[in-house]
C-alpha cells in the first residue's frame, strides 16, 4: 500500500474490513492530497484572476488549456482537471483525461459525467452525495468514482470537488481535480485478500490443534477408563469407547475386529454404528482371514490401512472392496492392533455417506489409540488364561486317581503315589518292598513282561490291559501306560507307568456284547416268524427256544400255555439238551392250583427267578419239589400277556449249575417270549381266518352275489361261479383278468363307469357304486349294480385291490323307470289341476289385456271413422296401445304353457331365488285378490342348485296356492305368506310361511301323501308331488304347525356340484311327516289303475 | 289416476265413470268414450270412486266385477244403499251364472264379457247413457213432487191419501171425523200446492212421486 494514496473518507471497500488501522493510512494520503489539491487551487484561483474570465466561457478555451496542461503535466500522477454544471454536464476536462480514462475531451465536453461511469458501483451513492452538497456551496471531502476506460476497462477515479460561485454567491458551477488510482485500489484489494488467506489458514491450523488436543484428551480419558477395568465389564467398556470415538471422528461405523491367524478366522467382535447405518457384525464372524490377505500382509508391519476413498482402494484388496461395496462404505481406516509381532485385531473406522480424509496426525493417533487397546485386549485375555490354567490345574490335583509307579524291568517298585496305595490297601513302604508281579495275574505275566522287552529308546512308551488280584481276592483289569527310562548305553534302567483301574469299563463291555449277541439272537429269532407256514410254526419256536437256551446255557425250556380261566396249564413246547429229560408228556391239561405261587407271581407280571431253589420261600414247597424231583438246580420264568391277559409262561432250567441272570436279560427273555407268543397266536388266528375265509367263500359261492376281487396291478380278477353265471359263463373259471368285465360295459356306459371308478380308485369317493348295464353271453344286457372298495393301498395311496359286488338289477330299473312315467303322469295331472283350481283367475289375467286390446280398437275405429284433421295420428297411437296389450296377453299365455306342458326334466344349475321370484309373479293375482301380503326375503348368497327350473316352480306355486287357500277359508285378519331363502350347513333352505289357521295335529301327518285334501275341491296331489319332485332333487321337505297358527313348508336343496351319492347315503334324519317312498308309490299305483 | 273430467262441457250429454283395476282397460275405455264426445273419469278401484262420486247425473258407471279390494258386485250394492241410481255396465273377464244374476239383480244394464266385441262396449255406453237421461229426466220429476207434497200439511197428507185412494169428499170427512167444508178447503189447497187441475191429474202425480202417502 502506497503511503501516497489518496483515501477517500467514508468510502468503504467491502474487501477490506477486519484486522486493519485504515485511520494511519488514510492520514498520510489525506494530507499529501489536501496540500497538492490546495496548491492547484491557488493556483486555478489566481489564474481566474488573471484572466476575470468566467469559466463557462469557451472563447479563450485554448489558452485555459495550455495553463492547466502545464499545471498537471508536471506531475507525476495522472491527475485531470475537470468542471461541470449542477446537472453533471461536463463543461471542461483537462486534456490529461485521455490518459486516464482514454476519451477526448472534446467528445466528452457537454456530456454528464455520468454517461461515463458505471451505474453499479459501491462509490457512486457517496459520490452522489458529496457532488450534491458541493451543488449545496459545501465543500464536501474527495470522493471515489469509478470511470469506463475507452477500451471498457474500469478505472477507479479519486475525485475532490469544488463549487464555484457567481457574484451573488450562489453555486453555479462545479470544479474540480480527479486522479486515477485504480492501481492503487488493486493493489489495496490483493493484500486485504492476502491477509484473509492467512488468517484462514491460521483458524484451520488453530482447529486442528483443537482437534487434536481434544483427540488427545479422549484418548487419555479412554486408556484411564481402560485402567482396572474387570474382565466381565471389558466388553461393555469397549463398546462405549467406540462409540464415543465414533461420535468424535465423526464416521458412521466405528468397529475391532478380532483375528485370530493360527486358526485363520477373523470375526467382528464390537461394532458402534452411527444411526440407522446397518450394523455388520452378524455377518462379519469366523470369515477366513484368507479373504483378507493382502490387507493382513499391508498391516502386519504396524502400517495402517487408510481408504480415503474407497472406489480408489489399490485392486490388490480384495477383501475390503468386496466388503466395502457390501456394506456401501466411502471410505474408512484400519489400524492393526498388534502384540508380539502378530495381528491380533483391527481397530476401524468407517463412513458410508461421505469420504473421509485422516491426518498424518489422525493416524498417528490412532494408531496410539490401537496401542492402547491392544495392551487392553493382552491383559484381559491374559488375565482369562491364567483363570482358566489355575482352574485346571487345581481339578487335576484334587481329582487325582491315576495310579503312578516307578518301578525296575524286575518288577521292584521305586516309587508309588498315594492312589496306588489307596488302591492297593498297603503302605507305601508295603509297596516298595513288593514286586509288581506279585499282583498280575499269572496268565497275563508273560504279556507284561514281552511288552517291557519290546521298549526301546525309539519307543520308549506303551500301554497295556492285564489283570491283577485284588487284596478282597476279586480279580480286577488294569490299564497301564508305561514309559521306559534308558541309560547312555540304550539299556532299560526304570520304568515310570501311570495306571488306572478298568474294571467296570471293562464289565460293562462284556456285558454289552452279550447284550448285542442277544438281541441279535433274538432279531433273527423274530425275523424267522416273518411269513413262515402255519404248519412249520411250532418246530421253528422250539427251535428258537434250542437257541436261546443254549445261549443262556440252559439246559431245557419250557413254554407253558395257560387256560382262559388260569385253571389249567399245559406244556406246549420244549426243548432239551441232550441228556436231560423231556418233561412235556406229563403236563398237558393239568389244574394250576398246585401251582399257585407261581401264578400269583406271574399275574403281577413278576418272574420267578431262582438260582438256586432251595432259597425258594416255604409256600412254593409243592414247585420247590417238583423241580428237585427233577435234578433241576436253576430255573427262570417269565410270564407273557397279550391282550393284557396272562397267557403263558416261558421257562429255563438248568441242572448243573446254579445260574444267575441279570435284570437285563430278563428283560430279553420276556421279549423272546412275546415273540414267541405272538407267532403262536398269530399262526392261530391265521388258521381261524383261513377257516372263516372259507366258510365266506362258500357263503358267496352259495347266494347269489356276483363277487369280484380285483387286483389292479396284475389285472387279476376273481369272480364268484354266480358272477360267471349271470354274464351265461361256465363254472369254475374263477380266475380271469379285469378285461372280462371291461369288455362287457354297455358303449354307452363305459365314458361314465371309467370316470367314477376312476374317482373311486384315486380316493375321492370312500365307494364305488354304480349302475350300468353290462352284456351277458347272449348278448343280452342286464342293468348292473356295481358296488365295490378298495381295500388294500400301497404306500403311495396307489389301489392294489377292489372287492365288490354286481347285483343284476334290471329287475328294479323296469320299475324304476315305470314309476318315473307314472310319476311325469302324475305331475301333469297335477299341473292340469292346478289349473282348473285357478282357470277362473287366469282367464281373467289374460282377458284384462285382450279387453283392452278391443276396446283400443273400437276407439280406433271411431277415431279413423271420424272426419277430423287428428284421426290418423289418433288410430294410430291407439293402434299401438292395442298391440302391446297382445303382446301383454302372448306373454301371459306362453307362461302357462310352459307351466301346463308335459316335459321331462332337465337338471341344470338354476337360481332358486328367481324360481320363487317367478312363481310369485305366476301366483300374483291370488295374493292381489285376496290382499295377501307376500313376503320374500331371499338370501342373494346362496349357491345355485341342480334342478329343474319348472319343477321347481311347481313345488313353489303349490306352497303358495296352498297357503293362499288355508288363509282365504279362514278369513285370517292381515294374511301374509313369507318365503325365505337361506343356506344351512351347505344346503339351500326354502321356508314358506303363512299365518292361516292352527293346523290339525293328525293332518299334516297326511299332508305328503297322494289324494289326501282338505280342501272340498282339492286333488290332493299337490304336495305328495312337491315330495316326489324334492326327492328327485336330492332334496326333503318337511312342514309343521307354527305356534302362532298357520303352517311352516321347509326345503332343503344340495347346491350344485355337492356329492349327490353322499347326500342319498347318509341321509337327514326322516322327520315325522315323512313317509317313505314306496308308500307313495303304492298309493298313486292304486289310485291310478282303479 | 289418468282423469279426464269434461263433465262441465255439456252436462245433458251425461258423464261416464270407469271403475277398473287395470290400467290398460282403464286407458281403453277412456279413449272409446272421448271419440264419442262424453266427459269421461277413471278410477282404479271402487273405494276411489265412492270416495269422490258427488252425484253427477245423468250418468253411466263402467266397472269391472274381479277388483282389488271391493268387486264391482259391491261397489254396485254399496251404491244402492246410498240411493244412488245410475246405468251400470259390468265387464267380466269370466262371467259365471251366480255373478250374471247378481249383477242383473243390482241393476246392471248390461253385462259384458271381456274381451267385449267389436262396437259392444260402444253401444252399451250410449245405450246406458241413454236410459240414464231418462231415468235422470224421471227421477228429477219425481223429487219436484215429492217436495210439493212435503209443502202439504200433515192433515192435507191424510186427505189427500184418501183423495187419492178414490174416497168422495163426505166420506173423507166421516173418516177423519171433520166437516164436509174442511174436507173442500183442504182439497182446494192441495190442488194449489200440487199444482193439479183435476183429480186424475192429481192421483197421477202423487203416484209418480213414489211418496208413500
Amino acid at each position: 500500500m502506497t503511503d501516497r494514496s489518496l483515501s477517500v473518507d467514508g468510502v468503504r471497500n467491502p474487501q477490506s474490513t477486519a484486522g486493519r488501522k485504515p485511520a494511519e493510512l488514510k492520514q498520510d494520503s489525506d494530507t499529501n492530497t489536501r496540500a497538492i489539491i490546495d496548491e492547484l487551487r491557488e493556483e486555478v484561483a489566481a489564474l481566474r484572476a488573471q484572466l476575470g474570465h468566467h469559466p463557462e466561457a469557451p472563447a479563450d478555451q485554448p489558452e485555459q488549456e495550455s495553463k492547466y496542461r502545464r499545471l498537471v503535466e508536471g506531475l507525476k500522477e495522472v491527475y485531470f482537471l475537470y468542471a461541470h454544471d449542477l446537472d453533471g454536464t461536463i463543461s471542461y476536462l483537462s486534456p490529461s483525461i485521455t490518459r486516464v480514462t482514454g476519451h477526448d475531451p472534446k467528445d466528452a465536453i457537454g456530456k454528464n459525467w455520468r454517461d461515463f461511469s458505471p451505474e453499479v458501483s459501491p462509490y457512486r451513492a457517496i459520490a452522489e452525495e458529496r457532488i450534491a452538497a458541493c451543488c449545496r456551496g459545501e465543500s464536501p471531502p474527495a470522493y471515489r468514482v469509478e470511470a469506463t476506460h475507452a477500451d471498457g476497462r474500469i478505472r477507479v477515479l479519486d475525485v475532490q470537488p469544488r463549487p464555484v460561485l457567481n457574484d451573488a454567491g450562489e453555486v453555479v458551477h462545479v470544479e474540480g481535480i480527479g486522479r486515477d488510482v485504480t492501481d492503487i485500489v488493486e493493489a489495496e484489494r490483493a493484500s486485504v485478500a492476502e491477509r484473509d488467506a492467512w488468517q484462514e489458514q491460521l483458524r484451520a491450523r488453530n482447529n486442528e490443534l483443537e482437534y487434536r488436543l481434544e483427540f488427545e484428551a479422549l484418548l487419555v480419558s479412554l486408556s484411564t477408563s481402560f485402567l482396572n477395568v474387570p474382565a466381565d465389564q471389558l466388553g461393555n467398556r469397549l463398546d462405549d469407547s467406540l462409540r464415543r470415538l465414533g461420535e468424535f471422528t465423526e464416521v458412521d461405523r466405528c468397529f475391532i475386529y478380532d483375528v485370530d491367524e493360527r486358526k485363520g478366522v477373523t470375526s467382528l467382535t464390537h461394532e458402534w454404528v452411527l444411526g440407522e447405518t446397518p450394523s455388520a457384525k452378524k455377518q462379519m464372524q469366523q470369515i477366513p482371514t484368507a479373504a483378507f490377505q493382502w490387507e493382513l500382509d499391508y498391516v502386519r508391519c504396524g502400517r495402517v490401512l487408510h481408504v480415503p476413498d474407497a472406489s480408489r482402494l489399490s485392486p490388490e484388496a480384495k477383501g475390503l472392496q468386496k466388503l466395502y461395496e457390501r456394506l456401501g462404505v466411502k471410505s474408512a481406516i484400519n489400524v492393526p492392533l498388534i502384540h508380539h509381532d502378530q495381528i491380533i485385531g483391527v481397530l476401524g473406522f468407517s463412513t458410508v455417506h461421505q469420504t473421509r480424509l485422516w491426518t498424518e496426525d489422525d493416524i498417528a493417533m490412532l494408531q496410539v489409540l490401537g496401542e492402547m487397546l491392544v495392551h487392553t485386549l493382552q491383559r484381559h485375555q491374559n488375565e482369562t488364561r491364567l483363570r482358566d490354567s489355575e482352574a485346571r490345574f487345581r481339578a487335576v490335583v484334587q481329582n487325582q486317581q491315576e495310579l503312578i509307579v516307578r518301578w525296575t524291568p524286575e518288577g521292584k517298585h521305586l516309587f508309588v503315589n498315594e492312589a496306588t496305595c489307596r488302591y492297593s490297601e498297603k503302605t507305601e513302604q508295603q509297596l516298595l518292598n513288593s514286586s509288581v508281579f506279585e499282583t498280575i495275574l499269572p496268565e497275563d505275566q508273560a504279556a507284561v513282561r514281552s511288552k517291557i522287552e519290546r521298549l526301546s529308546t525309539e519307543n520308549p512308551a506303551s500301554i497295556d490291559t492285564h489283570r491283577v488280584i485284588l487284596p478282597s481276592g476279586e480279580i480286577a483289569w488294569q490299564q497301564w501306560t508305561d514309559c521306559g527310562i534308558f541309560d547312555d548305553a540304550g539299556e532299560l534302567k526304570e520304568l515310570q507307568s501311570v495306571g488306572r483301574d478298568i474294571t467296570r469299563l471293562k464289565t460293562t463291555q462284556q456285558q454289552l456284547e452279550t447284550r448285542y449277541q442277544f438281541e441279535s439272537l433274538i432279531v433273527s429269532l423274530a425275523t424267522r416268524f416273518i411269513n413262515l407256514p402255519l404248519d412249520e410254526v411250532d418246530a421253528c419256536i422250539e427251535s428258537a427256544m434250542g437257541s436261546i437256551a443254549e445261549f443262556i446255557k440252559a439246559d431245557r425250556c419250557f413254554f407253558f400255555q395257560f387256560s382262559e380261566d388260569l385253571l389249567l396249564v399245559s406244556e406246549t413246547h420244549e426243548w432239551c439238551a441232550p441228556g436231560i429229560r423231556s418233561a412235556k408228556a406229563g403236563f398237558v391239561d393239568i389244574p394250576t392250583e398246585p401251582f399257585r405261587w407261581s401264578i400269583d407271581q406271574f399275574r403281577k407280571n413278576q418272574p420267578v427267578h431262582t438260582p438256586d431253589i432251595s432259597q425258594m420261600p416255604p409256600e412254593a414247597d409243592v414247585i420247590r419239589k417238583e423241580f428237585e424231583s427233577r435234578g433241576i438246580q436253576s430255573v427262570i420264568q417269565v410270564p407273557l400277556f397279550s391282550g393284557g391277559k396272562l397267557r403263558a409262561m416261558l421257562g429255563f432250567s438248568s441242572i448243573e449249575k446254579k445260574v444267575s441272570w441279570s435284570e437285563d436279560s430278563i428283560a430279553l427273555l420276556r421279549v423272546v417270549g412275546t415273540t414267541l407268543l405272538n407267532a403262536l397266536e398269530r399262526a392261530a388266528a391265521d388258521q381261524a381266518l383261513r377257516k372263516s375265509e372259507q366258510r365266506l367263500s362258500m357263503t358267496i359261492t352259495s347266494v347269489g352275489e356276483g363277487l369280484y376281487d380285483w387286483h389292479i396291478p396284475t389285472n387279476e380278477i376273481y369272480v364268484s361261479d354266480y358272477w360267471l353265471e349271470m354274464m351265461g359263463l361256465s363254472a369254475g373259471d374263477n380266475r380271469q383278468v379285469v378285461d372280462v368285465w371291461q369288455t362287457r360295459i354297455h358303449p354307452d356306459d363305459r365314458a361314465s363307469v371309467e370316470r367314477e371308478l376312476a374317482r373311486h380308485l384315486t380316493g375321492e369317493t370312500n365307494v364305488f357304486e354304480y349302475e350300468y348295464r353290462l352284456r351277458r353271453e347272449d348278448g343280452t344286457y342286464q342293468w348292473n349294480l356295481d358296488r365295490g372298495r378298495v381295500i388294500e393301498r400301497d404306500v403311495y395311496g396307489n389301489a392294489i385291490r377292489m372287492l365288490g359286488v354286481d347285483r343284476d338289477i334290471s329287475r328294479v330299473v323296469e320299475q324304476r323307470q315305470r314309476m318315473v312315467d307314472l310319476e311325469t303322469q302324475l305331475a301333469q295331472l297335477a299341473r292340469v289341476s292346478t289349473m282348473g283350481e285357478t282357470v277362473a283367475a287366469i282367464a281373467h289375467e289374460v282377458n284384462q289385456p285382450l279387453h283392452a286390446a278391443a276396446t283400443f280398437c273400437a276407439a280406433a275405429r271411431s277415431a279413423l271413422a271420424g272426419d277430423k284433421p287428428t284421426a290418423q295420428a289418433k288410430g294410430l297411437e291407439l293402434c299401438e296401445k292395442m298391440s302391446n296389450q297382445v303382446s301383454r296377453a302372448g306373454d301371459i299365455i306362453r307362461r302357462l304353457r310352459d307351466f301346463t306342458r308335459p316335459r321331462p326334466a332337465e337338471f341344470v344349475a338354476t337360481d332358486v331365488n328367481q324360481v320363487i321370484r317367478e312363481s310369485a309373479e305366476l301366483m300374483n293375482y291370488l295374493s292381489r285378490h285376496q290382499l295377501v301380503h307376500l313376503e320374500l326375503a331371499l338370501d342373494q348368497e346362496i349357491p345355485l342348485v341342480a334342478g329343474d327350473r319348472v319343477q321347481l316352480q311347481q313345488v313353489i306355486v303349490n306352497l303358495l296356492q296352498n297357503a293362499y287357500d288355508s288363509l282365504k277359508e279362514a278369513s285370517t285378519e292381515s294374511p301374509s305368506v313369507t318365503i325365505k331363502t337361506t343356506l344351512v350347513a351347505g344346503r339351500v333352505q326354502i321356508t314358506v310361511a303363512d299365518n292361516g289357521p292352527p293346523l290339525a295335529a293328525e293332518d299334516h301327518l297326511h299332508w305328503f301323501e297322494s289324494f289326501f285334501t282338505t280342501k272340498p275341491d282339492g286333488m290332493g296331489i299337490g304336495l305328495s308331488l312337491c315330495r316326489t319332485i324334492l326327492s328327485n332333487h336330492h332334496g326333503h321337505i318337511t312342514a309343521q304347525a307354527n305356534p302362532t297358527g298357520g303352517a311352516t313348508f321347509e326345503i332343503d336343496l344340495p347346491p350344485v356340484g355337492s356329492d349327490l351319492l353322499g347326500a342319498t347315503s347318509d341321509p337327514s334324519p326322516l322327520k315325522s311327516n315323512e313317509l317313505d317312498d314306496s308308500h307313495i308309490h303304492r298309493v298313486l299305483g292304486q289310485r291310478l289303475t282303479s | 289416476m289418468s282423469t279426464s273430467d269434461t263433465a262441465t262441457q255439456d252436462a245433458s250429454k251425461g258423464i261416464v265413470f270407469v271403475v277398473d283395476d287395470d290400467q290398460a282397460s282403464r286407458e281403453a275405455v277412456t279413449h272409446l268414450v272421448e271419440e264419442m264426445e262424453v266427459p269421461v273419469r277413471t278410477f282404479g278401484s271402487a273405494e276411489e270412486f265412492l270416495a269422490k262420486y258427488v252425484g253427477q247425473r245423468p250418468a253411466c258407471l263402467v266397472t269391472d266385477i274381479r277388483m282389488l279390494q271391493m268387486s264391482g258386485l259391491e261397489l254396485q250394492e254399496e251404491l244402492a244403499s246410498r240411493g244412488t241410481t245410475m246405468a251400470t255396465i259390468v265387464l267380466t273377464a269370466y262371467a259365471d251364472t251366480s255373478i250374471t244374476v247378481r249383477a242383473i239383480k243390482n241393476g246392471a244394464v248390461t253385462l259384458l264379457e271381456k274381451p267385449c266385441r267389436d262396437l259392444e262396449l260402444w253401444d252399451a255406453i250410449r245405450q246406458a247413457l241413454l236410459v240414464d237421461r231418462q231415468q235422470y229426466q224421471s227421477d228429477l220429476q219425481r223429487i219436484e213432487l215429492a217436495r210439493r207434497i212435503e209443502t202439504l200439511t200433515p192433515n192435507e197428507k191424510a186427505v189427500l191419501s184418501l183423495v187419492v185412494a178414490g174416497e168422495p169428499n163426505k166420506a173423507i170427512a166421516t173418516k177423519l171425523d171433520i166437516s164436509v167444508r174442511t174436507v173442500e178447503v183442504r182439497r182446494s189447497n192441495i190442488f194449489q200446492k200440487m199444482q193439479a187441475d183435476s183429480v186424475a191429474e192429481l192421483v197421477r202425480l202423487a203416484m209418480e212421486s213414489g211418496v208413500q202417502l
